[in-house]
């Protein structure tokens, strides 16, 4: 399935990219900015945008595809 | 030349840009410090089929389907590896260790904007405690530490090697080929079972035995290629992870953030004048790779059970990964869908099957689209699967940007069940009789 992934933006450089939401978003990681190599937690982040579409979601293992 | 500054893959875009597919050597590129590095790059090998049938003695000029029934067949045998002193070694000429082993002295290139920093995109080695070795292509990003690096293992194999030390709670021995034969690093590619021996298998694509030598690190309980031009030798902490990733991968999307094994570097070992490989993922240097190894795997897999297959072909436009063309003589009703979803259980990654008939070429993309907008019913002739069609696929962190889950069969064949119009073609035999050069100067022809 589509991995779920968040952009963040760097609280330094304003640099925006994105991470793994399951093994970065709320787990105390911090994240590395590729364009300033500033550390920092999610939480500082100047933005951050974790949408996420609900229908990929519905298709997690265990849980009842659309079609099969 | 600064490959760590993208003055590499500035010049690859331009290149491809412009239609042209050269391999590039850069023969002084800098360090990661930006002194003179005194190693040569080469980069874009892969990006001409002509020139990776060159690789295997297969004719360049019969650079499609002939090249993938050659790597189909080499990837049915293997040859035994052959064990050299280290005195005879090549790659043993040079070695660094200790504070010498630093990565920061190598031309790394960083590929695209978002990318973490300056990555090694070549294969990697690993022994697994059942005694194989296994040969993968994964990437290893530079950390800003002469001595560490991370390592973004997503294949099969290495994930369960580096599972097997993790439960032993030992350190796992790893090694970057940044250099070899190309038919080594296009070999690696070969889809096999389980505890293949990656070592013996390479040597059939390279036609003799793959020489090998003790390893500087863990002498004979690791063996390395001996005529590698260049090996990084490290060690996996078990259970550390740190930050790597984003990339720009095959598909043309980043990968995302993500945590990685830690790669130790122990030591460095190159022959003298060493030339270390690149791959520009994502462009036409990456696409083959994947393309021939995957069409060889179809042939096998499929050919037993559908003796009338003609041809496949992975296309550039699906990355050479995520979408096969497949070419049937006479097909049967039915056979179509059969082909797509045993073609889609080989291979997981594969988002679309286009199934058409023997006189559409697969490696001529406007005919395969003429097909598709020409023949199929679109009421029948599409398949459309879930995400439980292949379970096996459901999670693939290699491609998971775009792997929804779902997946499309289409018969774009010419019916055959009912009267249905004819492709129009101009005679051969006038063709073969009217020559075009016999009218227009050859510069003129376009």
């Amino acid at each position: 399935m589509v991995e779920r992934i968040f952009w963040a933006e760097c609280c330094a450089c304003h640099g925006k990219f994105y991470c793994s939401y399951r093994e970065m978003r709320h787990t105390g990681v911090k994240l590395m900015c590729p364009f300033c190599r500033r550390e920092f937690l999610p939480e500082e982040a100047a933005s951050i945008d974790d949408r996420w579409n609900e229908e990929p979601a519905q298709r997690a293992p265990g849980a009842s595809p659309a079609s099969s | 030349m600064k490959p760590h500054e993208f003055d590499v893959t500035a010049l690859l875009t331009q290149l491809e840009g412009s239609g042209r597919t050269p391999a590039v050597l850069f023969k002084q590129p800098t360090d990661l410090e930006g002194r003179p590095s005194g190693f040569s790059l080469l980069t874009n090998l892969h990006a001409s089929r002509a020139r990776c049938a060159m690789m295997f003695d297969v004719d360049p000029a019969t650079p499609n389907y002939p090249l993938s029934l050659a790597y189909a067949a080499m990837a049915r045998r293997t040859i035994a590896p052959q064990v050299i002193a280290p005195a005879a070694a090549p790659v043993r000429e040079c070695v660094w260790q200790g504070r010498d082993a630093d990565v920061a002295r190598l031309p790394i290139v960083r590929h695209f904007e978002m990318d973490l920093g300056p990555t090694l995109t070549m294969t990697h080695v690993m022994r697994s405690l059942q005694g194989f070795y296994d040969i993968s292509f994964a990437k290893t990003f530079y950390k800003w530490d002469p001595q560490r690096m991370v390592v973004s293992i997503q294949t099969r194999d290495l994930n369960r090697m580096v599972k097997e030390y993790e439960e032993r709670n030992e350190p796992a021995p790893i090694i970057n080929v940044l250099g070899h034969h190309p038919a080594f690093h296009l070999g690696s590619l070969a889809h096999n079972k389980p505890g293949t021996d990656d070592y013996a298998m390479v040597g059939s694509f390279l036609g003799e035995p793959l020489r090998l030598t003790p390893s500087v690190t863990w002498g004979d309980r690791f063996m390395v290629p001996a005529d590698a031009e260049l090996i990084i030798e490290g060690e996996i902490p078990p259970g550390r992870r740190e930050v790597c990733d984003p990339f720009g991968e095959v598909p043309r999307l980043y990968q995302a953030q993500c945590l990685r094994p830690v790669f130790q570097v122990k030591a460095i070992t190159f022959r003298r004048g060493a030339i270390i490989q690149d791959i520009f993922a994502g462009f036409r240097d990456s696409f083959p790779l994947n393309a021939i190894s995957t069409e060889a795997s179809l042939e096998n897999h499929l050919r037993p059970h559908f003796p009338n297959l003609h041809q496949i072909h992975l296309p550039d436009s699906g990355s050479g990964l995520l979408s096969a063309y497949i070419s049937v003589k006479d097909i049967k009703p039915g056979q179509a869908e059969e082909i797509g979803r045993m073609a889609m259980v080989d291979t997981p990654v594969l988002h679309s099957v286009i199934v058409v008939d023997a006189d559409i070429d697969v490696f001529d993309e406007r005919e395969v689209l003429w097909a598709l907008h020409t023949y199929p019913d679109l009421a029948r002739g599409v398949q459309i699967y879930g995400p439980k069609f292949a379970p096996h696929v459901a999670y693939n962190p290699n491609f998971a940007p775009t792997n929804w889950g779902g997946k499309v069969v289409i018969d774009a064949t010419r019916p055959g069940d009912f009267a249905f119009g004819l492709r129009s073609q101009v005679p051969k035999v006038a063709i073969e009789r009217m020559r075009l050069g016999d009218y227009l100067p050859r510069s003129n022809h376009d």
